[in-house]
């Protein structure tokens, strides 16, 4: 049975008072209920209308009218309860399933209502939190704290958090937060409590933080980057004139560190970064800034100097630190540094002209050595922007064509034959003039132009040695210099097998003069490398011996054809007798390991008289021929021969 | 709830009450409201 209201008398025989009301709701649930009660039994329709009864009527003072507008009312009422009903579980449900906290107080400030995200947020149960002051729950740092009433009183526009609020939990553990307050009104629009919204935004804030380091610092070793250099060197000038205190910018390059990730690979070169960032860190004050400015570059800002000594001071600090070995993956590894000093406001007024000076000093004591500092003078300006203007040149000089091989004759000391050429790589530029190999070469190797360029030479030496033949000179060795970075670059014996093959040229009349230095690292490759020349039958000859490590045990490890000797020890001859000696013994070594000895640098003719009283296979230097253009080499070999045939 | 007839349950065990209701609940000649009369609970619930 459907019915719209139900009248019921609360004095049934079977179901009595409350009862019947619990009854008759179980019944038809959603049907509005108007209890019938006697004029004594006013108290049970009290109690009834809060257990959901619409309204009661005492009987004997019922008129038609009345009766009437009860059970119309009672209708309405009920259909205007489910609705809010309907409202307020919407509302509830919305609440409690959206992502944000949300607390609303009365006027207050007394908590009427926490969604499940504000109680976990807070570390509050609901049920503990309903009735409590809002600032208990909802406790924040209090730098950051609203004032009770944040929200404008008539205002609907919320108020917001502070942008960094932070969020005291009831376990007071700390979550970032951000949100907003709002003023709610009633249907007069007078203020009635607030809503505050809020959120947990520490991971973001996190993340923000990330991001804003990573900007600023060096991914590798955590540095503050250029970036943040250049701001706190601006800041430290604007500071210093107040303070009556100097800064100063210590540049530094780390020497050869190409030669070590060239040869330990880029993984160890990193590791060798960070090792030396932190040895920087160390041996500045917190004060000062270490950045990092780019591959083995680094910078230290040393904010309030009182004296340039102070910088001196440091900067020797600095060299003697990094100096020490460094273990990384169980190696030992030594690196030395070069460092350019400049001091504001002498060496320059803003943070631009400091950096570049001091990176102007630090080629300055490269230049002069290695492994020491230089100040910066304005003088140095003038050969910074010789080396910027080679750099710059040599870039294109290639394509130009601006580059040419001479050659330097190699003499047989016994017979006076020329059984060799030197290939030597020789730079003229259009308006620079002829540019000394001294000057380019060290550039070309910074700015990773070596490989091209010694590609290049490789290629004409190998067409030259056939030119000359085919133009019928006797065969002549051509020898040309291999640095380590080419020595060991990927392509390298494919390349030398194919020029060899493109000229057409026998292996036997090339040889590839090697650093020692190219040897002794990636040893077991290397004499791999060296073995496949070998067995091709291109020779291999150890450059400068004498200068560096010379090491006997580098000569029976690799398979080495030739060893020539430096020209500093050549020029020792007419020296002392313990001089003498020492060259005597070089040659007389080489001869019982059977490798073949030339002489390189011979100037003079005591010099050779010595070599070849000595037993030394070959020579080259001054004395025999300075290095000339091809054709003039031709011209050489053919008087050389009609001399020694002659 | 216009248009039609609004349905009225009553549980009344005093028969007099019940039909002065009844009567009340007629008077307006207009959409009178069917009224269905029930003397006990048991009768209202089944």
């Amino acid at each position: 049975m459907t019915v719209d209201v139900i009248l019921l008398d609360l004095g049934l025989p079977d179901a009595g008072g409350l009862e019947a009301v619990r009854r008759a709701q179980a019944a038809a649930p959603r049907v509005p209920l108007v209890v019938l009660t006697g004029l004594d039994d006013e108290t049970i329709a009290a109690q009834a209308l809060k257990q959901g009864a619409q309204d009661y009527l005492i009987k004997g003072e019922i008129e038609s009218r009345s009766l009437m507008r009860a059970v119309r009312y009672a209708i309405e009422r009920q259909a205007m309860d489910e609705t809010l009903f309907g409202e307020r579980e919407r509302a509830q449900v919305t609440l409690n399933s959206i992502a944000d906290a949300v607390i609303s107080t009365d006027l207050s400030g007394n908590i009427t209502f926490i969604n499940s995200v504000a109680a976990g947020l807070t570390g509050w149960m609901v049920v503990d939190a309903i009735g409590r002051q809002w600032v208990e729950v909802l406790r924040l740092r209090a730098e950051e704290a609203p004032e009770a009433g944040a929200a404008a009183p008539r205002s609907t526009a919320a108020a917001r958090l502070s942008p960094n609020s932070t969020l005291i939990r009831r376990n007071d553990t700390e979550v970032s937060i951000e949100g907003s307050i709002a003023a709610m009104h009633d249907r007069n629009g007078d203020p009635m409590g607030e809503v505050m919204v809020f959120r947990d935004v520490s991971e973001m804030r996190a993340m923000t933080r990330r991001i804003a380091h990573s900007a600023q610092h060096d991914f590798l070793t955590g540095l503050p980057n250029r970036m943040l250099f250049d701001d706190r060197l601006a800041s430290a000038i604007s500071i210093a004139p107040r303070h009556a205190k100097g800064v100063a910018v210590l540049f530094l390059d780390l020497d050869g560190f190409k030669h070590v990730n060239d040869s330990l690979g880029h993984a160890m070169g990193d590791k060798l970064l960070q090792s030396v960032g932190r040895r920087l860190v160390e041996c500045v004050r917190t004060s000062d800034t270490v950045s990092r400015m780019g591959g083995d570059e680094f910078a230290v800002l040393l904010s309030e100097v009182e004296l340039s000594e102070d910088a001196a001071i440091t900067a020797r600090r600095i060299l003697s630190a990094i100096s020490k070995p460094h273990v990384i993956d169980q190696h030992d590894l030594r690196i030395s540094a070069s460092i350019g000093i400049s001091v504001f406001p002498d060496d320059g007024r803003d943070a631009k002209a400091l950096l570049q000076n001091a990176d102007t000093a630090m080629y300055l004591a490269k230049e002069s050595g290695r492994q020491g500092y230089q100040f910066f003078r304005p003088s140095m300006n003038h050969r910074a922007k010789e080396r910027q203007s080679i750099e710059e040149n040599l870039r294109h000089a290639l394509a130009r064509r601006e580059f040419a091989v001479h050659y330097q004759p190699k003499v047989n000391l016994r017979t006076g034959a020329i059984v060799g050429a030197e290939a030597l790589l020789r730079w003229t530029h259009p308006t620079l003039g002829r540019v000394s190999p001294a000057a380019f070469i060290p550039a070309a190797e910074d700015c990773g132009l070596m490989l091209p360029i010694g590609k290049w030479v490789l290629q004409t030496a190998c067409e030259q040695a056939r030119a000359w033949l085919d133009a019928g000179l006797p065969p002549i060795v051509v020898s040309v210099n291999v640095t380590a970075m080419q020595f060991r670059a990927r392509d390298f014996l494919d390349d030398v097998f194919g020029m060899l093959r493109a000229a057409a040229l026998d292996p036997n009349l090339l040889e590839l003069e090697l650093p020692e230095s190219a040897l002794i690292k990636h040893g077991t490759s290397t004499a791999a490398s060296l073995r496949a020349l070998r067995a091709r039958g291109v020779r291999i000859a150890l450059d400068d011996f004498g200068t560096g490590f010379a090491s006997v045990s580098n000569l029976r490890r690799f398979p080495v054809d030739t060893l020539k000797i430096d020209g500093s020890l050549i020029h020792l001859i007419g020296g002392a007798d313990s001089d003498l000696r020492l060259i005597g013994a070089l040659i007389a070594m080489a001869r019982t390991l059977n490798i073949r000895v030339v002489a390189e640098g011979v100037e003079t003719l005591a010099e050779r008289d010595f070599l070849l009283g000595h037993q030394c296979d070959d020579a080259q230097g001054y004395y025999f021929g300075h290095p000339v253009p091809p054709h003039q080499f031709s011209e050489l070999v053919r008087v050389a021969q009609g001399l020694v045939a002659s | 709830m216009s248009g039609t007839a609004l349905r009225v349950l009553l549980i009344e065990d005093n028969a007099a009450d019940a039909r002065l209701l009844q009567e009340m609940l007629r008077r307006p000649a207009r959409q009178a409201p069917q009224v269905t009369c029930c003397q006990t609970m048991q009768d209202a619930e089944s």
